[in-house]
């Protein structure tokens, strides 16, 4: 499913996860790419959570970038400063439009 | 500045790039006068992005309400703005012909029954417009005439419209919020008087001027003859009249327009421009019984083309009958032609001084000094006993002048 998403505009990605490791100091980040995560035009950051052992939602707040173009979006959970896991959301796509060289005649 | 009529339908062609190709797009232009409210729209105008430059045709109806617009493109996706932009030609749109009167001017304001008054509307186009309209008139609350008024936007102008009372009383005239009232009675002094001068450009009164008035609403004319000393007047019929006044050798002078109000005094100068150059000349002869002609006081002058020269032949008298029976011109190039004037001269049997004028030129003819050289005049005359058989009696020629 296309999501469409203004240039500038800040979207919360929420992530879903359930890390079985109750108490662990984790981060996640959620990025865009639209080079197959080689190149990230936005990121969340690191997001610091603790692991519960259950299903958590985790908040990644993403600022789209100021070129439009069409892109996926990426996970990275990290923990003790080891990447545990990356995930791919390819599934889906983010398009930011951007609109230029307007002009008006009658 | 563009300028577009209220209510009328033009397209805006948007030429935009939306990066990337295949979003679902709407394109709105809209026009506003503060930014805020909306006062024209194109309505949402769906297109999907190319992901190159493309146009959209956006169609627009001018507002109704006359002013200076800006011009908004809002370009959304999804229900929600993508950017916004404004165009740097705004849009006026005028407002429509609004013409008013402002005031009535009743011309005369009193007048006897079946006289007529001149109601002149003074209007206004205040609106954006040129435009024409229907004023309608009344009086005495009835609606009696129409005035029709074309005026272009912002401008000012007046209509003419007539109309006769046949009762006596008081007339109220009203057109929009402007009135004006007008009296019809017999007992009104319904005659004013117009005097005043008929002059040359020197100053000097002309004598047996002749002034004309005639009245705007009826036509009806009025004839004036000037003094000596250029002086005329008369009594008019109170009303509205163009008057002008001519006089031998000069022009016409223009029309002037004055109003004679019942019961009093206007005054109507005239200065009458000389015809050409009027170079008089007095020649004085004799007929042979008084002994030949003599002309001590001619001299040869100088004319340009185009003058009239009028001489004045002041001659005595002896013989019973006299006449000249002819002045002829003779031109440069020697051709001889006759000239407008002179004719008989017989008023009696007693021996007197008496006058005689030529002017160079014939009915057809204005002037016949069209070409420069040496002008020849010739005279002849005639005398007689019985003012039945005539002879010949002299003749001569003079140079009258050199034309250049």
């Amino acid at each position: 499913m296309d999501r469409v998403m203004l240039p500038g505009a800040q979207h919360n990605a929420n992530v879903s996860l359930k890390l079985s490791a109750p108490g662990l100091a984790c981060t996640a980040e959620v990025f865009l790419s639209a080079d197959g995560g080689a190149t990230k035009v936005a990121t969340s950051g690191q997001v610091a959570f603790t692991a519960t052992g259950s299903q958590q939602t985790v908040i990644c707040p993403v600022t789209m970038p100021q070129v439009g173009g069409i892109f996926y979006a990426y996970l990275d959970i990290a923990g003790g400063g080891v990447v545990l896991d990356q995930f791919a959301d390819e599934a889906n796509r983010i398009l930011v439009p951007v609109v230029s060289n307007v002009e008006i005649t009658w | 500045m563009l300028t577009f009529q209220p209510g009328s339908t033009h397209i805006a062609n948007v030429n935009l790039t939306v990066m990337p190709v295949g979003i679902e797009c709407t394109a709105e232009v809209w026009l506003t006068r503060d930014g805020v409210q909306t006062a024209a729209t194109s309505g949402l105008i769906a297109f999907t992005s190319t992901g190159a430059r493309q146009q959209i045709q956006m169609p627009v109806v001018m507002p109704a309400l006359p002013g200076e617009y800006l011009v908004y493109l809002d370009i959304a996706s999804g229900g929600s703005l993508i950017d916004a932009f404004e165009a740097s030609e705004h849009v006026t749109v005028p407002g429509q012909a609004d013409i008013r009167v402002d005031a009535i001017v009743i011309n005369p304001t009193s007048i006897v029954p079946n006289g007529a008054v001149n109601i002149q509307l003074q209007c206004t186009n205040y609106g954006g417009s040129d435009g024409e309209r229907t004023i309608p008139i009344y009086i005495n609350g009835v609606h009696e005439r129409d005035g029709i008024m074309t005026l272009a936007a912002g401008k000012s102008g007046a209509v003419n419209v007539a109309y006769t009372a046949f009762d006596e009383g008081t007339y109220e005239v009203t057109a929009d919020d402007a009135s004006a009232t007008f009296t019809c009675s017999t007992s009104q002094p319904y005659k004013g008087t117009l005097l005043g001068t008929v002059k040359n450009n020197s100053g000097t009164g002309i004598a047996s001027a002749w002034i004309r008035a005639t009245n705007v609403n009826n036509g009806e004319s009025w004839l004036m003859i000037s003094d000596s000393t250029g002086a005329y007047t008369g009594d008019l019929t109170a009303g509205t009249y163009n008057v002008y006044a001519m006089a031998a050798n000069y022009q016409d002078s223009p029309a002037q327009q004055v109003t004679i109000t019942g019961g009093l005094t206007s005054t109507l100068n005239f200065t009458l421009v000389s015809l050409g150059v009027n170079k008089i000349k007095d020649l004085l002869a004799q007929t042979l019984a008084e002994g030949g002609y003599i002309y001590p006081n001619w001299q040869q002058l100088n004319f340009a083309l185009g003058d009239v020269v009028v001489i004045t032949m002041r001659f005595k008298k002896g013989a019973p009958y006299v006449r000249f029976g002819a002045m002829n011109l003779i031109m440069p190039n020697g051709q001889s032609v006759a000239c407008l004037g002179g004719g008989m001269y017989s008023p009696g049997q007693e021996p007197g001084v008496y006058y005689s004028q030529w002017h160079t030129k014939d009915g057809a003819n204005p002037t016949f000094l069209t070409v420069p050289g040496t002008y020849l005049v010739s005279f002849q005359l005639f005398s007689s006993e019985d003012n039945v058989n005539w002879a010949q009696t002299d003749s001569f020629n003079i140079v009258l002048g050199i034309v250049s």
